[in-house]
């Protein structure tokens, strides 16, 4: 069939020249988790390492005043699917089942007492101190 | 042969449920998070598979949320023009907000009595989800029960949150926007980008920064109290 290996048909796929530069965004999002969680070990402080290696990226990219167009692509690329790792680990609740019906009300108050709370601390503060003319 | 029959499952339920919420718009059971595990959950059921194997099998899958994690640093770093004149009210808000999400959680669970995992894993529900997951199984939660609570505060929080501002009278796009991001993290962003378009960077940037403060803050209060 004519036209079927035509390019148009590819499109989501990244062109030959940029696949190094994915390559090594890549291996720099894994090489910033890796060291993130080196630093969480090492500090003994339980907090993910994926959180800080973001913050070591944040940092470097702010040392290098742009953001390389390869790792850029990565991060789109899982940024917009950011959810699909997660779905199977929500699947634990499945064997929580009995614990979320006797509480479930509970979660439900403290979820709404809990964000007007943070809402109203948010937008006081903020409001305050925001001297920026409109 | 389970690892990829399973990974493709809920790469298949995560695609329909994108697919159900073009179709039916943004609502709470269309969140691809909530429908897509909906159907995993479904598929699971009517194989009769116990969730342990499905866990098991999709430890690589799994996985792919630490460097999605690591990649919010891209959109954090180029939306820092938009926000670095106002960098002091917006760090502020991030704090004490972070502070009363732990404080709030805590106190109102406590009042009403809820056994100490579930609470754990409830505090960081207003950090973005793949973040608060984390922060909670870091802490002796349940990174299944956070994403609950994940859940239940960004579509709570983004329905109270224009109502309680408007009465606050603080209902300015950015305050609007930055508030919506703090509450209600992804979902609360989505709704900045109905309500407030034009200071939508506020909410994406609120959403993170909350994210980090929330995963750094969290063991030292377990710790603390």
């Amino acid at each position: 069939m004519p036209g079927m290996l035509d390019r148009h048909h590819f499109h989501f796929l990244p062109r030959m020249a940029q696949v190094p530069g994915i390559v090594l965004g890549a291996l720099a999002l894994v090489a910033c988790q890796l060291a993130g969680e080196a630093v969480a070990h090492a500090l003994a402080w339980p907090v993910p390492g994926a959180v800080l290696g973001m913050l070591m990226l944040w940092g470097l990219l702010c040392l290098l005043g742009r953001v390389p167009s390869g790792l850029g692509l990565v991060a789109g690329g899982l940024l917009s699917h950011l959810m699909l790792p997660l779905i199977p680990l929500v699947a634990g609740i499945s064997e929580y089942g009995a614990l979320l019906r006797q509480h479930g009300l509970a979660l439900l108050l403290l979820c709404a007492g809990g964000a007007v709370a943070t809402a109203v601390c948010a937008a006081v503060v903020f409001s305050a101190l925001d001297r920026t003319p409109r | 042969m389970a690892a990829a029959l399973w990974c493709s499952a809920t790469v298949l339920a995560y695609l329909m449920a994108r697919r159900l919420q073009r179709h039916l718009g943004m609502r709470w059971f269309t969140l691809p998070v909530v429908s897509g595990t909906a159907l995993l959950l479904l598929a699971l059921a009517a194989s009769g598979t116990p969730y342990r194997e499905v866990a098991n099998a999709t430890v690589w899958l799994q996985r792919l949320a630490g460097p999605a994690v690591v990649a919010l640093a891209v959109p954090l770093y180029q939306q820092m023009p938009q926000w670095r004149r106002r960098a002091v009210p917006v760090l502020a808000a991030v704090l004490t907000s972070c502070a009363a999400a732990l404080a709030s959680g805590w106190f109102i669970g406590r009042l009403l009595d809820l056994p100490q995992a579930l609470l754990l894993s409830i505090l960081p529900r207003s950090a973005t989800m793949p973040m608060a997951m984390a922060a909670a199984g870091q802490v002796g939660g349940v990174p299944a029960l956070a994403a609950i609570g994940v859940v239940i505060t960004g579509v709570l929080g983004s329905a109270l949150v224009p109502s309680v501002l408007r009465r606050l009278r603080c209902a300015s796009p950015e305050p609007m926007a930055l508030t919506l991001g703090l509450v209600a993290h992804a979902i609360g962003t989505a709704k900045a980008q109905q309500q407030v378009p034009q200071a939508l960077a506020f909410a994406a940037l609120a959403m993170g920064l909350m994210g980090v403060a929330t995963v750094l803050a969290l063991p030292v209060l377990v710790h603390w109290l």
